[in-house]
Parts: C-alpha cells; sequence; structure tokens
C-alpha cells in the first residue's frame, strides 16, 4: 500500500502487501520462519564486520600501490610510453649497482642468519624447559627494538671512533692500522644479523619442537653418529621451514633502509636508499622512485608466495 | 670426550649469540651515561649531561610526545578494525572471504614501509586528501603494518574458545550480532587482544622507515628525531636512544609475560 504524505510517498506495511507471491509447499509461514532467514544470512552478515579493516587496507595499500604502478609509467623524465623509467633503471649504472648491492647485502645477511639462527635453534631445542623459554624470550629482545636504535649501538662499539677501533689504535700504531669499518656491505651484512638470527630462529625452533623425534631416535638405533643425524634426518626434515625462513629473511632485508640510513646516510648504494634520495630536493624523480618501488614488490611478492608454499608444507608436517 | 666437545660448542654458540644480542643494548647504555671517553675508547667521565639536553631540548621532548600518542592511537584503531575482521572470518563459511583475508593479512609483507610510504606521499600530498605531515597518516600507516600480528594473535585466541556455543547460547538469549561480539565474544579474547596490543604499540614506537617519509616536521616521530639528534656535536642521541630501549624493553617484558600466560604460540603471532 502506498500513503502520499507530505513529505513524499511512503510504504505502509500492511499484511497483505508484505505476503510472498509465492511460498514453498513445505514453508511454515511466521516468526519460525523469519528466525530461519536470519540464519541463513548469518554467514554473510558476519562478513560485514571485515569491511572497516578492508577500507583502510583499500585506502593506506592499494590505492597508494596503483599510484605508484601508475606513476612509475607516467611520472618524471622517463614517463610516457615504452616503460622509460623500467629502461632507465636498468641502464643507468649507478642504479645497477645499487641493486646488485642490496641484493648481495639480503642474500648474504639470509644465508648468515639462517645458519646462524639454524644452529642457534638446534641448541635450545635440546635444553631442558626452562632454559628454553628463558633463551625464547632473550631471542625476541631484538625484535622489539627500534632499527635506528640498534645501529647507534653497534656504531658506539664498531664506528669509525668506536670501542673496537680505539682499542686497536690505542695497541699499537702499525703502519697499516688495524681497523674495523662497518660502513661496508660486509659491516651491514653484521649489524642486520640482528634482525635475521632471531627471526630464522624462531621460524626453526617451532619446526624443530614439532618435529618427531622417534626418526632421530630411530637413527640412532641403527647406529648413526650425532652429525650424520643432523645433515641426513634433521635438515632435510625441517628443509620446508629452512627454505621458508630464507625467503622471510630475504624479504626482510630488501625493504628495509633505517639501519643503512642511520649508519651511513644515503651513501651507500642500496635500492631503498636510492629511493628514498629520489624524493630529496637534489635528485627529485619519483618516475625511477615509483619503478624501483614496483621491482621491489615483485620481487618481494615472488618471495612471499616462496614463503607461504613452504610454511604450509610445515603447516602439514605438522598435522 | 666427542660429546663434551660437542656440548663445549653449542654453549659457546649460545653466550656468542647472547653477547651478539646484548652489544647493542648495553653500549648504548653505557654511552649515554659517558660524558668524555678515554683514548682507549672506554667511558672516562660518567654524568648525566645528554639527558638533561634532551630534556632541555623543546623539539626532542615533542617528539617522545608524538611518538606516545601515535602509538595508542595506533592500538585503538587497529583494534577497532582487527577484531571485529578476525571474528567475521572466523565464524563465517565463505571459503573466498577466508582465502582473501589470508592475502590481505600477508599483503604488508610484500610492500615494505618504504614502498608503503612512497605511495602514501604521493596519493595524499595534494590538496583534497592532504593527510601527510599530519599524525593520521602515520597512525594509519601503523594500523597497516601491525595488523597481521593482531590478526593472527586473535585469531590463534578464537580457535582457542568456542566461538559456536557461545553464539548460539547468546543468540538464543536473544541478542543482536553485534551485542554478541561487544559482549560475549570479545571478553573471552582477552589474551590474543592484550599480545596482539603490545606487539602493535611496539611496532608503531620502534617504526621508522613509514613515518621519516610521510610525517612532517611538526609531527616527526622519537626514532626519526633520534637520527636527526646524531647529527650533534654532543652526544645526546644515545641519551634518547636509551630512552628508547627503556620503554621498549618495559614493552618486551609485557609481551614475554602475556605470550606465556595465554598459551598463544609467539611464533605463530610474529612470522
Amino acid at each position: 500500500m502506498v500513503e502520499r504524505s507530505p513529505w513524499g510517498v511512503k510504504l505502509v506495511s500492511e499484511p497483505e502487501a508484505c505476503q510472498p507471491l509465492y511460498r514453498f509447499p513445505g514453508a511454515v509461514a511466521g516468526p519460525s520462519a523469519a528466525a530461519q532467514g536470519n540464519y541463513l544470512s548469518a554467514p554473510r552478515k558476519e562478513s560485514l564486520y571485515a569491511i572497516p579493516l578492508a577500507a583502510v587496507f583499500l585506502a593506506i595499500v592499494i590505492v597508494p600501490f596503483i599510484r605508484v604502478v601508475a606513476g612509475s609509467l607516467t611520472d618524471g623524465s622517463g614517463g610516457g610510453l615504452f616503460l622509460g623509467n623500467y629502461r632507465k633503471i636498468f641502464t643507468t649504472p649507478a642504479v645497477l649497482r645499487s641493486i646488485r648491492n642490496s641484493l648481495s647485502l639480503s642474500v648474504w645477511s639470509s644465508l648468515l642468519g639462517g645458519v646462524i639462527g639454524f644452529f642457534f635453534a638446534h641448541v635450545i631445542a635440546g635444553m631442558k624447559v626452562k632454559a628454553q623459554r628463558l633463551l625464547i624470550a632473550v631471542n625476541t629482545l631484538p625484535l622489539t627494538l627500534s632499527a635506528v636504535v640498534l645501529a647507534y649501538g653497534f656504531l658506539v662499539v664498531f664506528g669509525e671512533s668506536g670501542v673496537v677501533n680505539a682499542f686497536l689504535k690505542h695497541l699499537g700504531p702499525g703502519s697499516p692500522p688495524l681497523r674495523v669499518n662497518i660502513l661496508t656491505i660486509g659491516g651491514l651484512v653484521f649489524v642486520y644479523l640482528i634482525f635475521q638470527v632471531p627471526l630464522m630462529t624462531i621460524i626453526l625452533l617451532s619446526a624443530m619442537l614439532a618435529a618427531d623425534p622417534h626418526i632421530e631416535e630411530a637413527a640412532m638405533s641403527v647406529g648413526a653418529n650425532r652429525f650424520r643425524i643432523l645433515f641426513w634426518v634433521t635438515v632435510p626434515g625441517l628443509a620446508p621451514a629452512l627454505f621458508g625462513g630464507f625467503f622471510l629473511l630475504f624479504i626482510n632485508a630488501f625493504g628495509a633502509y633505517a639501519t643503512a640510513y642511520s649508519l651511513v646516510g644515503a651513501n651507500m648504494n642500496l635500492v631503498t636508499l636510492k629511493i628514498v634520495s629520489q624524493f630529496s630536493d637534489v635528485g627529485y624523480d619519483p618516475g625511477i622512485a615509483n619503478a624501483l618501488s614496483v621491482m621491489i614488490v615483485v620481487l618481494d611478492t615472488l618471495f612471499v608466495v616462496g614463503y607461504r608454499l613452504s610454511m604450509e608444507r610445515v603447516k602439514r608436517r605438522r598435522e | 670426550m666427542r660429546g663434551k666437545l660437542v656440548r663445549l660448542a653449542a654453549n659457546l654458540l649460545v653466550v656468542v649469540v647472547v653477547t651478539y644480542y646484548l652489544i647493542p643494548i648495553l653500549s648504548i647504555a653505557a654511552a649515554s651515561f659517558t660524558v668524555q671517553w678515554s683514548r682507549e675508547g672506554l667511558p672516562r667521565l660518567v654524568g648525566t649531561s645528554g639527558y638533561r639536553e634532551f630534556w632541555d631540548t623543546f623539539e626532542f621532548r615533542r617528539s617522545l610526545w608524538v611518538s606516545l600518542k601515535i602509538a595508542p592511537i595506533a592500538v585503538v584503531l587497529t583494534l577497532l578494525t582487527v577484531v571485529p575482521a578476525a571474528y567475521g572470518i572466523h565464524v563465517s563459511r565463505n571459503k573466498l572471504l577466508k582465502s582473501a583475508a589470508d592475502v590481505f593479512i600477508t599483503l604488508p609483507l610484500c610492500l615494505p614501509p618504504l614502498i608503503l610510504a612512497v605511495g602514501l606521499l604521493q596519493s595524499y600530498g595534494k590538496d583534497p586528501f592532504t593527510l601527510t605531515g599530519t599524525i593520521w597518516i602515520v597512525v594509519l600507516g601503523h594500523v597497516v603494518l601491525s595488523s597481521p600480528y593482531m590478526y593472527r594473535s586473535v585469531s590463534a585466541n578464537l580457535q582457542m574458545i568456542d566461538t559456536e556455543t557461545l553464539v548460539e547460547a547468546a543468540k538464543s538469549c536473544g541478542a543482536s550480532p553485534p551485542t554478541i561480539l561487544a559482549k560475549v565474544i570479545i571478553p573471552n579474547l582477552g589474551p590474543g587482544i592484550a599480545s596482539g596490543s603490545l606487539l602493535t604499540f611496539t611496532t608503531s614506537f620502534g617504526e621508522y622507515q613509514l613515518a621519516k617519509m610521510v610525517s612532517g616536521f611538526l609531527n616527526q616521530t622519537f626514532p626519526i628525531k633520534i637520527w636527526e639528534a646524531s647529527k650533534r656535536v654532543t652526544r645526546v642521541q644515545f641519551a634518547m636512544s636509551f630512552i628508547a630501549v627503556a620503554i621498549a624493553f618495559i614493552f618486551f617484558i609485557l609481551i614475554t609475560f602475556a605470550f606465556t600466560k595465554s598459551r598463544i604460540r609467539e611464533e605463530k603471532v610474529i612470522v
């Protein structure tokens, strides 16, 4: 029924007006049907709870990333057709060198972090519960600290005028003076280990503690020694976790710039620092920054897929 | 003999790794109280002038205040967005929604904070939606960066409670869906919410890479100011670093405590 009111047309609910045109033969009228309808629509309603989070992701992740992709194609000196910005990346020697530096920094810090993390987790896994708990807690300590703060901590000890260098100078004025320099790729690898080792330890420890101890016992009962068990039983069993951990560590290192920036400013030639410097007043070229950003995201996404697939296998083994 | 050697190597490894973890923390503690260094590179004159300089410099104090404002707001916003989402996805039987949530939660891994900032800088730097330079752009960035931690710790908690029975019972008493979430589900999620909030706070408080790019001069966060302080001749940056370490350490203790109490597996939330 329709009623005209000063505010316009208004629907008036009347019993006949609400009757459906056709009713299923078995359907029951009345409140129970309403309740059933409520039940059927429940899952759809509950997915509405995800809308605020989805909105935040849309505004803060999706829209800006689309802007970055669009900017990589149109902005700056290399804008326009034919992927000028991308061509520029792969033909400018300084940019190529920065990609190579970032890759070697990430690969080396992930490999070293992986190896140290593996042995550290292996030792923790063999401990008694109390010591285990303490070390697991200590292992998360570096992850709660700011990258800038950790960088200055290392600078005090290993920096140019740090404790170690002052001590080496004090020892003897040899003609090629012994010095340590953390402002190199090798030094950065050393500093990056403070994020890489704890992460790898966490991943591997959970896989180790979930592994079936009977397999190692079986190997021992047929006379295999400790090292053989380690390399022929433990490591292959942990292969998915090792790969997954490596991928995660790589992502972690490749996109980071805080540590390097705090240690050397924008002087170190890394991809991330190249991006940062594109937004300074001197070398403003957002086209290049956007193209480099897209490149990082593509590479990271490949590694994230690898990480997820490996961790799926870890999970399946656990079950 | 050989077993002893292996045990010795194992103990040595633990000592080396733990020492390595403690080097930056202890050296900052020492440096922050050092006024003058000896030629051998050891503290010679001890004092608190670094801390006094921090306290006397308005912009340094302001940056600590900005960070202590951004982090709790980020926690609240993360809770408001992630907790309902985690619950909705947990009870939903829609497979598509579940896999979409999976992708969303891994998304921050594919986009490092720097790339997020590069996008934000260009999307919200111009007039209709100018957000760069306000604390809100930093807050929202931190919400995205910490949402995976919150999501994983809340959904780990959801798996430990029997949501189906709770929802049925509440429904049969006539509660509406929002009431169910607020009065039945959330009171059962204490441990997950606590550990997720603590992780969000530490992530936000220490975050530098996104904030550095998008926060304006007036809203520079504490880590940014630590970086700027290091350009001074004085050693005020170590005093500020140690303040940051001390705050992070309090949260580290709380996080450890929250995880051991709650039976939620820490590694499942962090990685």
